[in-house]
């Protein structure tokens, strides 16, 4: 076991022995390939077969164990659905509320950064996190009852006398949409705030001793200095959020299950319910790809964006 | 760096209402969860005495205590499994050279491209063929095996910055490769390694949808599953008894804050910079 790993250099491949020492080379890391092993096999198994049956069953009539070739129909269906229409708009509402309220945490970790005490940054910081000790689920829970006819939001709205608006918020196609965009209040993410945090704070504080010789303002530093800083944070996560939401379907599924009607239906729903109500997995993979595409998109003009501003 | 005395009572102000606003809501759990059905008529929002402890015997013998025992179990396996194998992926990739590295990290990389929604069909067909639904290992196999990226790419950018003299000693005095990983490695990187182990047991903590295709069983479901699926049915318990349900969820995040909360914030931060 003791033996060294010699470095791979390019410099002997071109010798003529250089197949026998490419294969000698693979003997001696054999070790390497082993520990490797569980890794490489598990993730061809669970992730690149899998990925790869989705695009092939996106062509067939696919019921999960026979397969019959029908081309694009399923894309075709997918694309004729005129009731989809309602869960692309949605998934779109979802898209630019989820990113816009990104300014919430970036708003929050810029007021730590300027906090004047390490000792204050470092309790807003833990106090930020501590809502993490309830797990996601437990807030569907909790979300549901502030919802309903008697819940929480209605006493609250009925103690103020509003009770004219009062209703139930999860059951009504004109507030459904929109209490699922509220459920986060006050969409604090405390990993978001975090990655926004290590950015401030990752600032050189000699810019910013310049910028208050020159007699910047707050407002200005703010725009000039802090903000351009945290343009990598800001581009990853919005990124991030983008894939996020065009695949979560979680919170529609388990807060009113697509409806009203449709009026919470999402993309990613729908392939769900293909999938476990319908049985249509070869329409939930068509509806899987076109997600996937979407995704993988603008990733790539992202990922070129990203590039060509730092250049 | 000064502020002005007004920017100070302003941002001192609107994070404490934020803060607020987040924590009455965990807040709320706990107080609604001592409340009985007349108790939550009248006076729903604010705390009331008595506090009904028989809300949480009520929920854990309703089957959180099942899915809780299940849920550890899940959440363990999944964060030791997927640990000692990014651990083990991160450290031969950081550390040795061997024909066919940069294509195979490359294939690691590129995970980050799969999203979960395009697999999901296809990986329940695979669970279902390899005869594991309605078996933990159904949730646990595809979680671990099913490599995580970020990760392992996290995990060996760390270990890479670790200095090679440390290694080069090591190697003199006759260590092998688990000689390297387990007395060198390992110790050094141990708060990177915990943080990491604390953001997977989160996530698998709060799995809801893989569990609730494969576990189709009531006395297999993960607490996520029970708690929601109990919250929904038809003749749910009183709030109260689900909210106890849901505070009994919360305890293992509690107890992770509470050993290793300066780890985790700590370990994220650092993580964080690197994006």
């Amino acid at each position: 076991m003791a033996e060294k790993i010699q470095p791979f250099t390019t410099a002997q491949r071109g010798s003529k022995n250089s197949l026998m020492h490419l294969l000698s080379q693979i003997w001696r890391s054999r070790t390497l390939y082993l520990l490797l092993a569980p890794t490489v096999i598990g993730m061809v198994l669970f992730q690149y077969y899998p990925a790869l049956q989705a695009f092939w069953g996106s062509f067939h009539s696919w019921d999960g164990r026979r397969a019959n070739y029908i081309g694009l129909y399923n894309y075709g269906y997918f694309f004729q659905d005129t009731r989809l229409i309602q869960s692309w708009v949605n998934i779109v509402q979802f898209l630019i509320f989820n990113i816009l309220s990104l300014a919430v945490p970036l708003f929050v970790a810029y007021l730590i950064y300027r906090l004047p005490s390490a000792r204050h940054r470092y309790i807003y910081r833990v106090l930020v996190v501590l809502p993490l000790i309830a797990p996601g689920f437990v807030f569907i829970v909790l979300w549901r009852w502030l919802f309903s006819l008697n819940g929480g939001i209605n006493i609250i709205l009925r103690a103020v006398g509003l009770d004219s608006i009062t209703r139930i918020w999860l059951g009504d196609t004109s507030t459904a949409l929109y209490s699922l965009m509220f459920m986060g209040f006050p969409w604090v993410d405390a990993f978001t705030m975090l990655i926004f945090l290590a950015g401030f704070l990752a600032i050189p504080t000699d810019m910013l001793d310049a910028a208050a010789v020159d007699g910047a303002s707050i407002w200005r530093r703010f725009w000039s200095i802090e903000l351009p800083s945290v343009r990598g944070q800001i581009k990853v996560l919005v990124i991030l959020t983008f894939i996020g939401t065009v695949q979560d379907f979680g919170r529609s599924l388990f807060m009113t299950n697509g409806g009203p009607g449709w009026s919470t239906m999402v993309p990613a729903l729908r392939m769900y319910f293909a999938f476990t109500q319908d049985a249509d997995y070869g329409y939930a993979s068509a509806i899987g790809v076109i997600l996937f595409v979407i995704i993988f998109a603008l990733t790539l003009i992202n990922q070129r964006y990203i590039r060509g501003s730092e250049e | 760096m000064k502020n002005s005395r007004l920017f100070n009572w302003f941002s001192y102000t609107t994070l404490t209402i934020i803060v607020a606003l987040m924590l009455v809501q965990v807040a709320l759990l706990f107080i609604m969860s001592g409340k009985d059905s007349s108790q939550m008529a009248t006076n729903p929002l604010l705390p009331t005495f008595p506090f009904n402890w028989e809300n949480y015997v009520t929920a854990w013998n309703l089957g959180i205590r099942d899915y809780m025992g299940n849920s550890v179990i899940l959440s363990l396996a999944i964060v030791v499994g997927n640990t000692v194998l990014a651990v083990v992926t991160a450290y031969v990739f950081a550390r040795y050279s061997f024909p066919g590295k940069v294509l195979i990290f490359s294939l690691i990389l590129a995970l980050m491209m799969i999203p979960g929604i395009l697999t999901l069909v296809p990986r329940y067909l695979l669970v279902r063929d390899l005869k594991l639904l309605n078996n933990l290992w159904g949730v646990i196999l595809p979680s671990v095996l099913g490599a995580n990226a970020f990760q392992i790419i996290i995990m060996r950018t760390f270990f890479e910055s670790l200095p090679e003299e440390l290694f080069e000693a090591a190697r003199i005095d006759g260590g092998g490769h688990w000689t390297l990983l387990a007395r060198i490695t390992l110790p050094l990187s141990l708060p990177i390694i915990s943080s990491m182990a604390i953001l997977q047991f989160n996530g698998a903590w709060n799995d809801l949808i893989w569990p609730l295709l494969v576990l189709n069983r009531d006395e297999l479901r993960p607490v996520s599953v029970g708690l929601v699926l109990l919250s929904t049915q038809q003749g749910a318990p009183q709030i109260g008894v689900q909210m106890a349900g849901s505070v009994i969820a919360s305890i293992p995040m509690v107890v992770i804050f509470l050993v290793g909360m300066r780890a985790f914030i700590d370990g994220l931060s650092t993580g964080a910079i690197k994006l």
